[in-house]
């Protein structure tokens, strides 16, 4: 008997990738297989499920090559699918966010100018709220990662006062609104956009924390997390492992070290429990820097031990001039100097 | 890995009813689903609760859709479920609703292939078979609006059934249908989010079903409650020692003890 109409194959298909998604299965070969004989390689369906296992081979290899295969998958769906189509769309958005996360030189920029011009394509295309959304985010992201980290960029545009963080908190803000509107305050639809929010002002308040008072933003970064760090769902749902990371640097920044180490030691735990992937979309070295920095104030040899594990980590993920490997050697260096001091008297 | 087992759910009431409906004559088979193209038509239209235009885009005769969609119709599923399930649990509505139901059940059916088939590859936590069956039910209804707006905005019916049989009761056909008309409202009322956005939306009330979670998260929850209270200890002793710093304990004042003698 004839299914659906005619569209029974195609919502099979789709059930299937759903199921598999849920279930954490990694190898959507079969599928993509069944979809390009059944449907032909260029139809939406076949490049969505191309471009979920492309989402999940990304967790399990260096950024490099995720690059390279987005860049190949992008490629590919820009041939096939009108601008609108959602799943071009993601596609777009996954690319630029790969291309951040590589951070080479000049990599930082390339993403900004990259999420700038997808944002305004889609707003021009009116897009539905929910993509430009994602083009928001994704632009709010790219924004406070070069600020946060364009000084180790030889070739980074030198900041200009703190306005991109301003206008990532803006973008940022105006999301948080959105989903909020849509799906309610403490909803893990939200949380993306309160995370880049706190993010945003977390990094605004490190980089002026030499000259202003910082205890503002900060407590609002806190209370953009809270709904997420804590209840029942935050051990168990991996992307909320990014709500104790950035909880327990803001932690920090207000000077609580000790509930800092404790935030951060949990969500290291927990990442670990499942290694050698991006769980959560945690790049594997940034628990283990995250915890190192709550470390130095207090125990060196701990601390000195945590930013190995984190270069060790990111070693294997990043290229050798990313700007996450210069990160990890600018928490590791003071608390390998005294130890070389030593050495050389 | 799940509750009901994929077995179970390959002899559902509806698994039963379409299994029977496709081993019937060709002429049943074709003019029921010429009748459920009649419906979904009708209903992209937004006109269904009339039967005659109903009839008419089916091109066929009242008396046939009576035959098949009136009480006691042949082959109804409605009647399957009345029979297995109970008539308190399943409406009995109208000929037109009826026809509305097995249509989205035939509209679902390949969604529903799809579910089983990524189940038995994977034999996911029961978490995951829930969550999973959110979302197959959003994507369905993404592609299907204007079928589910005309049927209430309710999920197909042999979804409700099969995430009762999933959870092994633990979710009673209320609260399914509950669950899984926030699913299907979710994904017809805008086709474009991603079914992983249903998903997430109604990740929380799914979380209570299931207190036996993930053992990581479980033993997460207990090293965090530790910690916590080892920190109270540690602040306590800690305001006990500076206490202790700032006023340190006098020496005993000697008691004056009444001597033997004079007690005597």
């Amino acid at each position: 008997m004839e299914w659906g109409g005619g569209f029974g194959a195609r919502g099979r298909l789709r059930a299937e990738l759903i199921t598999l998604l849920a279930a954490g299965a990694t190898d959507f070969q079969a599928l993509y297989d069944e979809a390009v004989q059944r449907l032909g390689a260029r139809s939406g369906l076949t490049l969505h499920i191309a471009c979920k296992q492309q989402q999940v081979a990304s967790w399990t290899r260096p950024v490099r090559g995720s690059v390279a295969a987005w860049g190949g998958l992008l490629r590919t769906t820009n041939r096939a699918l009108d601008p609108a189509d959602p799943v071009r769309m993601e596609v777009v958005s996954r690319y630029g966010r790969w291309l951040g996360r590589r951070g080479l030189p000049g990599d930082l920029d390339i993403a900004v100018r990259y999420h700038t011009k997808e944002l305004r394509r889609r707003v021009a295309m009116r897009a539905t709220p929910h993509w430009i959304g994602v083009a928001r985010m994704d632009l709010a992201w790219a924004l406070v990662e070069r600020a946060r980290l364009g000084r180790f960029d030889p070739v980074a545009e030198p900041p200009a006062d703190g306005e991109a963080l301003l206008l990532a908190l803006e973008l940022a803000t105006d999301e948080v609104t959105r989903r909020t509107a849509e799906f309610g305050p403490d909803d893990l639809g939200t949380w993306p956009a309160c995370e880049v929010r706190a993010a945003a002002l977390i990094t605004a308040a490190c980089a002026r924390s030499a000259q202003a008072p910082i205890d503002g933003d900060v407590e609002e970064a806190l209370r953009a997390i809270e709904p997420f760090a804590a209840g029942r769902a935050v051990n168990g749902e991996s992307r909320l492992l990014r709500a104790r990371l950035l909880q327990a640097e803001a932690l920090l920044l207000l000077g609580h070290q000790q509930a800092a180490e404790q935030v951060a030691r949990l969500a290291l735990a927990l990442h670990e429990a499942r290694p050698g992937r991006w769980r959560g979309g945690i790049d594997p070295g940034r628990p283990w820097l995250t915890w190192a920095r709550t470390l130095a104030p207090a125990g060196r040899a701990d601390a000195r031990a945590a930013a190995a594990k984190a270069l060790e980590a990111r070693e294997s993920w990043f290229p050798e001039d990313s700007v996450y490997l210069a990160e990890v050697h600018e928490t590791l260096a003071p608390l390998v100097a005294p130890e070389l001091e030593v050495r050389q008297g | 890995m799940m509750a009901g087992g994929p077995e179970l759910l390959r002899r559902t009431v509806a698994a039963r009813w379409w299994g029977e409906l496709i081993a019937s004559d060709r002429r049943l088979q074709d003019t029921k689903i010429g009748y459920y193209k009649a419906f979904a038509k009708v209903a992209s239209g937004g006109e269904t609760r009339d039967r005659k235009v109903v009839v008419a885009a089916a091109g066929g005769a009242m008396s046939t859709f009576y035959k098949l969609f009136g009480p006691g119709g042949d082959r109804a599923l409605l009647s399957a479920y009345a029979e297995h399930w109970g008539g308190e649990r399943v409406a009995t509505p109208d000929p037109t609703s009826r026809l509305g139901y097995e249509t989205a059940v035939w509209a679902y059916w390949g969604h529903r292939q799809g579910w089983l088939s990524g189940l038995e590859q994977t034999w996911p936590h029961p978490s995951a078979v829930v969550n999973s069956l959110v979302g197959v039910v959003a994507d369905f209804a993404a592609e299907w609006p204007h079928l589910v707006r005309a049927t209430g905005w309710a999920p197909p019916i042999c979804a409700i059934e099969d995430l009762c049989v999933a959870t092994g009761g633990m979710l009673g056909w209320d609260g399914a249908a509950a669950l899984l008309g926030q699913a299907a409202r979710r994904g017809a009322a805008d086709p474009k989010t991603p079914p992983e956005q249903v998903m997430d939306a109604l990740r929380d009330d799914l979380a209570g079903l299931f207190p036996g979670r993930d053992a990581v998260a479980a033993l997460a929850e207990g090293v965090d409650a530790v910690l916590a209270s080892l920190g109270e200890v540690k602040s306590a002793l800690l305001e006990a020692v500076t206490l202790a710093a700032a006023d340190p304990p006098r020496p005993p004042v000697p008691v004056a003890r009444p001597s033997r003698a004079s007690a005597a």
